[in-house]
């Protein structure tokens, strides 16, 4: 009975001590995240996203690393022209979207648009998006409308400036895929012209191309105005 | 004659008039151009109305700078031509600006350049508007006590009731003894009289060993429980985790809460990878390389801790220094014998970034706010409902489950979502 008491007594304690040192162990410290029963499995040697991996070499420890020069992905098209003035021209000329346009590759253009764009380009394109109407971003960004009456607004410009940025814009080549840049560069377009979806548009000219009295004047500077879409 | 001359002057007066009134309406249209307005539509991308640079000069004071005559007339209005000529200044301003070429603004006029000068002169420095977040910490915690330290004290208060009763009880024993005259028995050491003790109070003893004995064994076992789970829901709602202070304080509660960023913005891997990504502080850059000082108090060092990492030059505004990587402190840790991909639930599963990570949009410092343990995955897929909509690829599937599970909701773990190789393998 004597010697039952006291492992009971025994037990108690050491249980009694090991969960005062768990409970007060993981608050001290806000770093610390705690006591793990396998650190390995936690931390693990093997390569982990975004992780440090120290066993490349001394000098390099990031996990985030650029593949090897000249590596594309599988189906990537490389984009030929370079992050330069004449790189931006040569693309508004040559670099045409492969998408074939119609109101719901638009959709999920203004999907993109409103998650990547919508906060300086503003929900109309017009440079007024709200970062830029309360004063925390001073530059504002270039009217849509006015770029795409002017013929500026060509899908090659477009995606040379996604991909490269322009002036303050930085690149947004890592946070939209190819695709996904040219059916935000339909969404652009659509706001260009005005906010009219693309079969709105479509009939608009169908129906300006069949009267060729009134109109047929501002038909073509609308219609040739740096538009490179394929038809 | 008369006629004649009459009705020249009746002309005339047509012509006077006409003209008087395009007069009028063209003075309506030009006589104050709107300084501010044709900055913002024509200059605004590249130049800052106060003396703050952009990817051109800030053009606070520029009158004084600049040559004085028709140089500003002709430099917007072509400034590759007078940078062409050899103009001292305007090549300066060139190398200086890391040959990024003004384009023509050959639609301004000379009344508009002025306008928009005259605007600029004086300069407009941006008030930045308060945000809502508070610039401080979030105080993450508690000062309730520990409940164990309560314990302690508890016992040692007891025990040193103990000795002092056991004090008292010998005194008056010895001077019980002295009244009767008995010789005064030496005090046994306190060990030996609680064997003494216990070994006369054996039930006793073995009822409250075994209490305590059950009571702590319990309060370990929870302990236990709780290791490697870095979070825990003190009240319903109210999480209190992990959250370890970061190499730079970036708020979510800036930036997801009050500026209401998307969170795909910069975790754009959520969608298309097994992992959302810590995304690399060039997407920063995408907004901080015009915004370097916010009304948030420490906002400008910790915005050049960014410029630190990506080698930006605000000076040169151009990227001239070596990089440095950020190494962030990761919050919520999946170990690493589970599978988990981000992409399944996020794109498949439509389930919301806040019902695993807690109300980041309110975080400053970001927390662990749900246990991630097996059971807490479980529980999910157990009683959510199977997204069958839109998913073609599953069709002939959804519809053989359809048949089989006719009146019961179709949850996740019906379609194998609690099988042990679905994240153990």
């Amino acid at each position: 009975m004597k010697k039952i008491t006291y492992t009971l007594f025994a037990f108690g304690a050491i249980a009694f001590a090991g969960s005062a040192l768990l409970t007060s162990c993981a608050k001290e410290n806000p770093d610390s995240p705690g006591i793990e029963y396998m650190p390995d499995m936690y931390r693990s040697p093997s390569v982990e996203t975004n992780g440090i991996n120290a066993w490349v070499n001394d000098s390099i420890q990031m996990g985030n690393m650029l593949p090897p020069d000249g590596a594309i992905p599988r189906g990537f098209i490389p984009f030929p022209y370079e992050n330069t003035l004449e790189g931006d021209s040569l693309a508004s000329l040559f670099w045409k979207n492969p998408l074939q346009n119609n109101d719901s590759i638009e959709a999920e253009g203004q999907f993109l648009f409103e998650r990547f764009c919508i906060y300086c380009h503003g929900p109309k394109g017009d440079g007024n998006g709200k970062f830029v109407e309360s004063g925390k971003y001073s530059a504002v960004p270039p009217n849509y409308v006015v770029r795409y009456k002017a013929g500026f607004l060509t899908d090659g410009h477009i995606y040379h400036v996604i991909t490269y940025g322009k002036l303050n814009m930085g690149s947004h080549a890592t946070q939209l895929s190819p695709i996904e840049r040219w059916k935000v560069i339909e969404y652009v377009q659509r706001l260009g012209r005005g906010g009219d979806a693309w079969s709105v548009y479509q009939k608009k000219m169908q129906e300006q191309a069949n009267m060729p009295d009134t109109t047929s004047k501002k038909v073509p500077a609308k219609a040739d105005a740096g538009k490179v879409k394929p038809k | 004659m008369i006629r004649l001359w009459q009705n020249v002057q009746s002309k005339r007066n047509v012509v006077l008039f006409s003209l008087t009134i395009f007069l009028l309406f063209s003075f309506n249209a030009y006589a104050a151009p709107d300084g501010k307005a044709l900055f913002k539509a024509n200059c605004a991308a590249c130049h800052n109305a106060s003396d703050k640079k952009s990817t051109g000069p800030g053009l606070m004071g520029v009158l004084d700078r600049i040559p004085t005559g028709d140089w500003k007339y002709n430099w917007v209005q072509n400034s590759s031509k007078v940078v062409a000529s050899g103009d001292g200044y305007a090549v300066g301003r060139f190398n200086e600006y890391n040959h990024t070429v003004m384009p023509p603004f050959p639609a301004l006029k000379k009344e508009d350049i002025d306008a928009i000068l005259d605007y600029t002169q004086k300069g407009d420095v941006p008030k930045p508007v308060v945000t809502t977040g508070a610039p401080t910490q979030a105080a993450n915690a508690t000062d309730e006590t520990n409940p164990v330290f309560l314990v302690i004290i508890i016992l040692v208060l007891l025990i040193i009731l103990i000795a002092v009763l056991r004090f008292t009880k010998i005194n008056l024993r010895n001077a019980a003894n002295e009244k009767d005259g008995l010789p005064e028995q030496p005090a046994m050491p306190f060990l030996q009289a609680a064997r003494h003790w216990m070994h006369h109070h054996k039930r006793k003893c073995a009822l409250i060993g075994i209490f305590i004995f059950c009571t702590l064994v319990g309060k370990g076992w929870y302990a236990l429980k709780g290791i490697g789970v870095y979070a825990e829901e003190v009240h319903p709602n109210e999480w209190v985790g992990y959250h370890p202070s970061q190499p730079i304080n970036f708020s979510h509660k800036i930036h997801a809460g009050d500026n209401a960023i998307q969170c795909n913005y910069c975790h754009t891997g959520v969608e298309n990878s097994k992992t959302a990504g810590i995304p690399s502080v060039m997407v920063c850059m995408n907004c901080h390389k015009v915004i370097d000082q916010t009304v948030n108090a420490g906002s400008k060092e910790e915005i050049a801790k960014i410029y630190t990492a990506t080698g930006w030059s605000p000076d040169m505004r151009a990227f001239t220094r070596a990089q440095q990587p950020v190494v962030w402190n990761k919050v919520n840790v999946l170990p690493d014998f589970v599978w988990f991909s981000h992409q399944q639930h996020v794109v498949v599963g439509k389930v919301n970034c806040d019902q695993c990570h807690g109300d980041v949009k309110n975080m400053v410092t970001v927390e662990q706010q749900r246990p991630l343990t097996m059971g807490w995955c479980v529980e999910c897929h157990r009683t959510t409902p199977l997204k069958m909509e839109g998913n073609g690829y599953y069709t002939a599937l959804h519809e053989k489950m359809k048949e089989k599970y006719k009146d019961q909701p179709i949850t996740v773990a019906m379609a194998g979502g609690i099988e042990c190789g679905r994240c153990h393998y």
